[in-house]
């Protein structure tokens, strides 16, 4: 069974006297253990997918069930809640918390969840080669880490899907593709799938499956370059 | 450019129109407050001076007194002290112009009241004058509606004081019945005015006014109080002495001798009158007369704590404004990088952010001096003219004032707005682009403490004091606008404990009957007729030696701090006195221990009079507002030649004072009606102190709530990204809670210790020798404050809250992505 089917899907924004079409009846399937990369111009509608996929944003009109059930959606706290046991979410700019240390920023996401787990916190963070760094401030590592700490913190709860918007946006692409190699390895891992918006071509090599979309609506939907892992998760972590 | 950039920044103040209007509000309000105190102080400095002074519409107030405490000389004696007195005069910058012999006569009135619609009969303290038509000390009666008719010529004409004409509802013409020791007679009522020595219209001893219909004095001719009291032609109690001018005299509230040619004289005339009569004396300046030294003292006070009030509230309103403008340069550091990027100098940053205070200062101080000189002073020289009595013929001229007030609140806001605006313009256009502006590295030590906690705690904890600077700032301010609540309601509380308290609670009496020297068995006789216990007490003048202030000497019958003794002593240390020994041994109140640094174990000289008495002090009582000492009756009766002054009588149930004891004693006082009076007073001054507790409180909301605001929009993205990340609302109401409920811990007890020191600090500053209170800790008031800057704080959670729900995470998301 799919874990995310969306059909029909439509979010629409009153901008002055228009109406802004960003999502314009998208049909999707993703299946567990999938690493998708969503392409497209400015303004085609891929974050505001995303934001829907994550329950940030309600959709105008259309289906979206999670694991066979029906996604809460103009409900703050019950979409909340879904992205609280569901989601984990990679920012372009890492938005560590500053006062806390690596490793506490990974503590807090259990915390929040219910279940702290200081040993898998670790496990993660030696997962994405941060193991000599968890006492330190995100100010004081550089921004490749901090990306691997978030990387880290979004697997910490340990969601169904990851998603990620531009996560290589601010880091040079050697840095990037260390991230990437994180990532791909810790999900894996993890057995968790994953759907990046990005602009970059070149993370194409570490998807299952690239989605291209333009002005809402999805304009082409093919295989990646990585194979699809293996659908039982290692579990090496934790 | 410059005028575009202004109007930038004023449409961005604009956005946050709450803060902005809060500050312009404090701005105000502290304007307004030094106006209108400062409209007190300088219109009722100016005026006792005026009524004073030695003119034909004034009273000319003596220079010297000198009292005869133990009896009254007759006229012979009264004329011949006088002459000895002129042709005595020591050689002086300082002339004699005139000595005067008056009487003065503790007495009653016997003043009807109606009870359950039953009329009653009922004895009132008073004091009478006999007023020839003299040039000193004379009845004030100024063209004025409190005031009418003529002075008393006549032996049966009275002129009664205003607050007595108001309080017991007496007009011109009217009969009154009064007693002086001896019966009663009717006297009919021709002037209404006021005398110098009852301004502050308050009982011997009282730091409070009188409660209307428990106090009257009136103004007799010398024939009339003579005939009231029974005594000879020409007797008098009292010498007035008036030097031509005004002379300096010697200050309580300073240490060094103000008046030192005044000194000289009184040196002298003790001289003069000591080689003259044989009964002891008093000689003092107006410094010792309990009416004019505390209107001068209250007048001193306001003049000096008007300025450091409106500073302090400008003070206030400059740290929520240099809070709000750091926020806000903070909120455009990325307007201002992209300024610097486009080549706009540093200059041109600058002066919109000084001149954005300045207009706030301008704005604030003018609504506020309109409102402090239409509103405030009407309203204070009202309370001042209901409360004291006293009219108020011509208020202060403001101009100056208000000018003065207006430069100095708009200069501590326009200060308050340079450092913000020095930082706005020294930003670094590309630090700001890549963020480096707003990371700090949390303190290792605090994450230390804080690792052991849950990340939830911890977090909370490190954000709250993420900006140590401001977090104090806040104390501080809310330290400050606490302190005004603080102050007022540790000093009410002090206040009830010395008056009401100390009588409620510490005195078992129900009557005190004043006594004329000997007169003490008749009231014994009426208090054994009625089943009641007495106590003899001898109240008697001293003061130390060459030290003109007085000491009220206390002789008591029974020295105890058991809580069933008439008078419960509160020892503070050393112990009670034995009696009858070589050397007496007394007891001394904390305030003589304060003022002549006298410690327990020490031998010291008291004088009576001209008789000086060498004691021992055993111990220091606390509680007593007035200078006092404590000695066994038996041992000041040997010292002062009187068995008694008054009578304390505890009556059985059921039983109460009657005009057959009115007719025997000099004074009733019960103390139903000295509680009553206390609390009438206390409730009098509920209204005024209520709104300078209500302003407290309303300023420590808009500080607290000013920073907990812009914590709150500084902290978006930290909450947003937690959102995102799936925080349940429940759970950043909690972490919100918590910080809170921290800030206003801490902040309460801040505001507690800012406020008890502040207390102690004003309040040892307008102690005096007539005066005397200290100020501890009172767990009770600690806890009011702290709760209250507990709930201001924590009322702030569901306001935080609810811009949390509102936030929209989408564009949030974007944000983050930024």
């Amino acid at each position: 069974m799919a874990l995310v089917k969306i059909s029909g899907l439509e979010r629409h924004y009153q901008m002055a006297s228009e109406t802004v079409r960003a999502l314009d009846g998208v049909d999707l399937e993703i299946n567990e253990g999938e690493r998708i990369i969503l392409l497209g111009p400015s303004g085609s509608g891929k974050t505001t997918l995303l934001n829907c996929l994550s329950a940030l944003d309600s959709p105008t009109s259309g289906e979206y069930q999670f694991s066979g059930n029906k996604v809460p959606k103009n409900e703050s706290e019950a979409m909340t809640t879904f992205r609280r046991e569901n989601i984990g979410y990679v920012f372009q700019f890492f938005n560590l918390l500053q006062d806390l240390t690596v490793l506490e920023n990974l503590l807090l996401i259990q915390e929040l969840a219910g279940s702290r787990d200081e040993d898998r916190a670790r496990n993660l963070l030696a997962l994405v080669g941060l193991e000599g760094e968890v006492d330190r401030f995100p100010a004081e590592i550089s921004g490749g880490q901090q990306q691997r700490v978030a990387i880290a913190r979004s697997l910490a709860k340990r969601p169904r899907l990851l998603l990620g918007d531009e996560l290589t946006g601010n880091l040079d692409s050697w840095t990037s593709s260390v991230v990437m190699e994180v990532l791909v390895k810790a999900c894996d891992s993890e057995g968790i799938t994953c759907v990046f918006v990005t602009h970059d071509e070149s993370l194409v090599q570490y998807a299952t499956r690239v989605i291209r979309i333009d002005s809402g609506k999805i304009i082409s939907d093919e295989s990646g370059g990585a194979n699809v892992p293996s659908s039982t998760p290692k579990h090496i972590v934790g | 450019m410059l005028i575009l950039l202004n109007k930038r920044l004023a449409r961005s103040m604009m956005r946050s129109k709450i803060r902005l209007i809060a500050v312009i509000a404090m701005v105000v309000v502290a304007v307004f407050a030094g106006v209108s105190f400062a409209a007190y102080a300088h219109t009722v400095s100016g005026m006792y001076d005026e009524i004073y002074e030695d003119s034909e519409n004034a009273v000319n107030l003596p220079d010297l007194w000198v009292e005869n405490p133990s009896g009254t000389w007759d006229g012979e004696t009264s004329a011949s002290l006088c002459e000895d007195i002129a042709s005595n005069w020591p050689d002086s910058v300082l002339v004699l112009n005139e000595c005067e012999p008056r009487l003065r006569l503790d007495g009653t009135m016997f003043y009807e009241t109606s009870e359950a619609g039953e009329r009653k009969e009922k004895p009132v303290p008073a004091v009478w004058h006999g007023i020839d038509e003299g040039s000193v000390d004379r009845v004030w009666m100024p063209s004025h509606h409190c005031c009418s008719g003529r002075v008393a010529t006549g032996e049966s004409e009275i002129v009664i004081d205003a607050r007595v004409a108001t309080g017991m509802e007496i007009s011109l013409g009217d009969s009154v019945t009064i007693g002086a020791g001896n019966g009663r007679m009717n006297f009919t009522v021709v002037g209404i005015g006021l005398h110098s020595n009852h301004l502050y219209y308050a009982q011997d001893g009282d730091l409070f006014p009188a409660e209307p219909g428990t106090f009257a004095t009136g103004y007799l001719s010398s024939e009339g109080l003579e005939r009231l009291a029974n005594m000879s032609s020409g007797s008098s109690n009292l010498l007035l002495i008036d030097i031509l001018g005004t002379p300096d005299y010697n200050l309580p509230s300073t240490d060094e001798d103000d008046g030192p040619a005044l000194t000289l004289v009184t040196q002298a005339m003790d001289e003069i009158i000591s080689s003259s009569v044989d009964s002891p004396s008093l000689i003092y300046d107006r410094s010792q007369v309990f009416s004019v030294e505390i209107l001068r003292a209250d007048a001193e006070g306001a003049m000096l704590f008007y300025i450091p009030i409106t500073g302090m509230i400008a003070a206030i309103a400059g740290i929520t404004l240099f809070l709000s403008l750091q926020r806000l340069v903070q909120s455009q550091s990325r307007e201002i990088a992209i300024l610097r990027t486009l080549g706009v100098p540093r200059w041109a940053i600058m002066p919109s952010y000084v001149i954005m205070p300045l207009g706030i200062g301008i704005a604030g101080s003018l609504l506020g001096a309109i409102l402090g000189v239409y509103l405030g002073t009407p309203a204070m020289l009202t309370f001042y003219e209901d409360f004291m009595g006293i009219p108020i013929l011509q208020s202060a001229e403001l101009g100056q004032i208000v000018m003065q007030i207006v430069v100095v609140t708009t200069a501590v806001v326009l200060f308050s707005g340079i450092l913000p605006a020095v930082q706005a313009s020294r930003l670094q256009p590309l630090e700001v682009m890549r963020g480096e502006h707003e990371v700090r590295i949390s303190s290792r030590k605090i994450q230390k403490i804080t690792s052991r906690l849950p990340a939830t705690a911890g977090l909370t904890i490190r954000s709250s004091i993420r900006k140590p600077a401001r977090l104090t700032f806040t104390f501080l301010a809310v330290g400050l606008s606490m302190l005004l609540f603080g102050s007022t309601t540790l000093m009410m509380s002090s206040m009830e404990e010395m008056t009401v308290g100390s009588v409620e609670d510490d005195q078992n009496w129900d009557i005190q009957a004043n006594v004329l020297f000997g007169g003490e068995d008749e009231v014994i006789q009426w208090v054994d007729d009625k089943s009641g216990y007495h106590e003899r007490i001898i109240t008697f003048p001293a003061n130390p030696v060459n030290d003109s202030r007085v000491i009220s000497a206390n002789g008591m019958e029974v020295l105890s701090t058991e809580s069933s003794a008439l008078i419960q002593l509160d020892l503070k240390e050393g112990k009670l006195p034995e009696a009858g020994l070589q050397t007496n041994q007394i007891l001394i109140d904390e305030g003589l221990n304060h003022f002549l640094g006298w410690e327990t174990g020490e031998i010291q000289t008291l004088v009576f009079g001209s008789t000086p008495a060498t004691v021992e002090i055993v111990g220091i009582t606390q509680g007593e507002m007035s200078r006092t000492v404590y000695f066994h009756r038996s041992d000041l009766a040997k010292i002062v030649g009187v068995e008694a002054t008054a009578v304390l009588i505890d009556l059985p149930e059921g039983v109460s004072a009657d005009s057959d004891l009115g007719n025997v004693s000099l004074v009733i006082i019960e103390k139903q009606d000295l509680i009553s009076s206390y609390e009438s007073i206390l409730e009098q001054q509920q209204g005024f102190l209520g709104s300078i507790l209500f302003l407290g409180i309303l300023i420590a909301i808009v500080v607290l709530f000013n920073t907990l605001i812009i914590n709150l929009s500084e902290r978006d993205r930290e909450i947003a990204t937690l959102r995102v990340l799936g925080a349940p609302m429940n759970r950043l109401g909690w972490m919100m809670f918590g910080e809170h409920l921290a800030i206003g811990l801490i902040g309460g007890v801040l505001a507690f210790m800012f406020t008890l020191v502040g207390t102690q600090a004003m309040v040892s500053s307008f102690v005096q020798w007539s005066f005397y209170m200290t100020v501890s800790a009172d767990p009770v008031v600690a806890m009011q404050l702290i709760g209250i800057v507990v709930f201001i704080s924590v009322i702030l959670t569901p306001y935080g809250m609810r811009r949390i729900r509102k936030m929209d995470l989408v564009e949030k998301v974007k944000d983050l992505s930024q």
